[in-house]
């Protein structure tokens, strides 16, 4: 935590972009709590591949977490909406294309994470956003919905749970009731 | 309505910024510059406590110790992608530090000479971070918000795990005893001067309250660290190394000596004690790292041709 050192000479000013020459991608992570109904967004990681994502992923966000379930999807394949930007119309009927399956998540309102809502049938990203408007969100609630093709979610195969999910499960002494300390020191 | 009114809006609210949203460039420079600091703090802040890994007095003390540093590492892995979320890389970010462009919190760069200096580092440092962390849970920046709730979920561990070493050490030998204070004497005004300057002297400070970035100041979370603290080293027993140290029943908080600000700027000028190791080891296990990343990026390209193949 140094959010409080003072700036000094030769400190970077501003910063512009991002470096070009970051060789692993991004992954967003999706996160299932056990006794959680949904998967909840759990920001991201770097990975060359989805194997090293979820692990990756396991290591940073599923400590102390119970995970039930686990995806990754490559930051490239999800399509986002917010308030700001025109709500595009659904593409219903237009066409005869085939129509693939997209998964939904929505951000119900500021400063809540994004949780997954369902999944929707939609020609393309901007169709899958507008139906998924009209099928998870009330008039007055839904802040910004992301939207990804269901084939680019990568889920940890169940096969491999305990891998995933136990490793942390004997290690007590990760949690702070594990030490006994005496009331009258105050919270800690 | 207009994108800046309603960013002024969203602020007057006490609700969240979220990434999509219009800012001004100052907040979201100011949030870059803080984010990344707090996120190389993290990583930093591994190798003091790193280094008694392998010493640590017994093989429960070695796992407790390897899985705090561990969170460690992953605290900076939150910050650095809630702070790709305002247009910035974390190569981007780690460049800049390793060129010297940026900085981690000055705490770092005090040797661990004991293993009582473990105890202090959990107590006190973490203390202190934990300060620091729940103010800024209300910070109005929605993902460096949500990366502080999830931190502030796992310090505890972090800070009670130190205490009960102390709390050992300050029930045993003599010896014991006296590593315990020694750790106290060294940690107790860096972790003091962990909260920045003053707020009359802090320039920042002001527009990032008034954005809500900073949601106290560094005075009055400085105040409440040692509010909170002296009672906990009374407990142990060991003195807190200032003979100005008195509660002052008007204001209803302890009074305290002045820090040594030539000490603060020399460290945070690159001058303390360890600045130069810190560094260069963390840039060594960087470039050390290389064939690592590069290696497995040819893997997933191999594995994905195969596939297509
Ligand atoms: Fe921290
Ligand atoms: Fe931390
Ligand atoms: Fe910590």
């Amino acid at each position: 935590m140094s959010y409080s050192v003072p700036k000094i000479a030769g400190e970077q000013d501003t910063i512009v972009g991002r470096s070009e020459d970051h060789l692993w991608s991004r992954w967003e992570v999706f996160v299932r709590p056990r006794g959680g109904v949904t998967h909840v967004y759990s920001e991201s990681v770097h990975a060359p591949d989805a194997e090293t994502a979820l692990l990756n992923a396991r290591d940073t966000y599923l400590r102390r977490v119970e995970g039930v379930s686990l995806w990754v999807i490559p930051e490239g394949a999800i399509s986002r909406w917010d308030e700001h930007q025109e709500l595009p119309r659904s593409a219903a009927g237009q066409d005869a294309s085939p129509r693939p399956l997209w998964e939904a998540f929505i951000r119900h309102r500021r400063g809540a994470q994004f949780l997954h809502a369902g999944s929707i049938v939609a020609v393309d990203a901007r169709d899958a956003i507008a139906r998924a408007r009209d099928a998870f969100l009330t008039k007055t609630d839904g802040v910004a919905i992301w939207v990804a093709p269901s084939a680019s979610i990568v889920a940890a195969d169940p096969a491999e749970a305990e891998m995933l999910f136990e490793p942390f499960a004997d290690k007590g002494y990760r949690q702070a009731t594990y030490y006994d300390i005496p009331e009258e020191v105050g919270y800690m | 309505m207009d994108p800046e009114e309603r960013f002024h809006e969203i602020i007057a609210a006490d609700e969240k910024v979220e990434p999509g949203d219009w800012m001004p460039e100052g907040y979201r420079q100011t949030l870059i510059r803080q984010i990344a600091q707090h996120a190389h703090s993290e990583v930093i802040g591994m190798q003091p406590e790193g280094n008694w890994i392998t010493r640590a007095p017994t093989l429960k003390r070695k796992a407790i110790l390897m899985a705090k540093v561990q969170d460690e590492a992953g605290h900076g892995l939150y910050l650095y992608s809630a702070a790709e979320t305002l247009g910035v890389s974390r190569d981007e970010l780690v460049r800049l530090l390793h060129e010297g462009r940026q900085k981690y919190s000055s705490i770092f760069n005090y040797p661990t000479l004991t293993w009582a200096d473990i105890g202090a580092i959990g107590w006190l440092v973490d203390g202190a971070a934990i300060t620091n962390q729940v103010a800024l849970t209300r910070t109005s920046y929605g993902p460096y918000s949500r990366a502080m709730v999830r931190i502030c979920k796992e310090e505890s561990f972090h800070q009670r795990q130190g205490y009960e070493i102390m709390m050992v050490l300050a029930r045993g030998s003599e010896e014991q005893r006296a590593m315990a204070q020694d750790a106290l004497d060294r940690f107790w005004w860096p972790s003091l001067m962990m909260f920045g300057p003053h707020d009359s002297e802090s320039t920042h400070s002001d527009q990032s309250m008034r954005w809500k970035i900073k949601p106290v100041s560094n005075d009055d979370l400085r105040q409440q660290f040692v509010d909170a603290t002296v009672p906990q080293a009374e407990y142990l027993g060991l003195t807190i190394p200032d003979p100005d140290l008195r509660w002052n029943a008007e204001r209803g908080h302890y009074d305290f000596g002045e820090i040594d600000w030539d000490e603060f700027w020399r460290v945070v000028k690159g001058h303390g004690p360890m600045n130069r190791e810190r560094m260069a080891h963390k840039i060594e296990a960087w470039e050390n790292g290389a064939w690592v990343r590069e290696a497995a990026v040819a893997h997933a390209v191999k594995r994905s041709a195969a596939r297509s193949a």
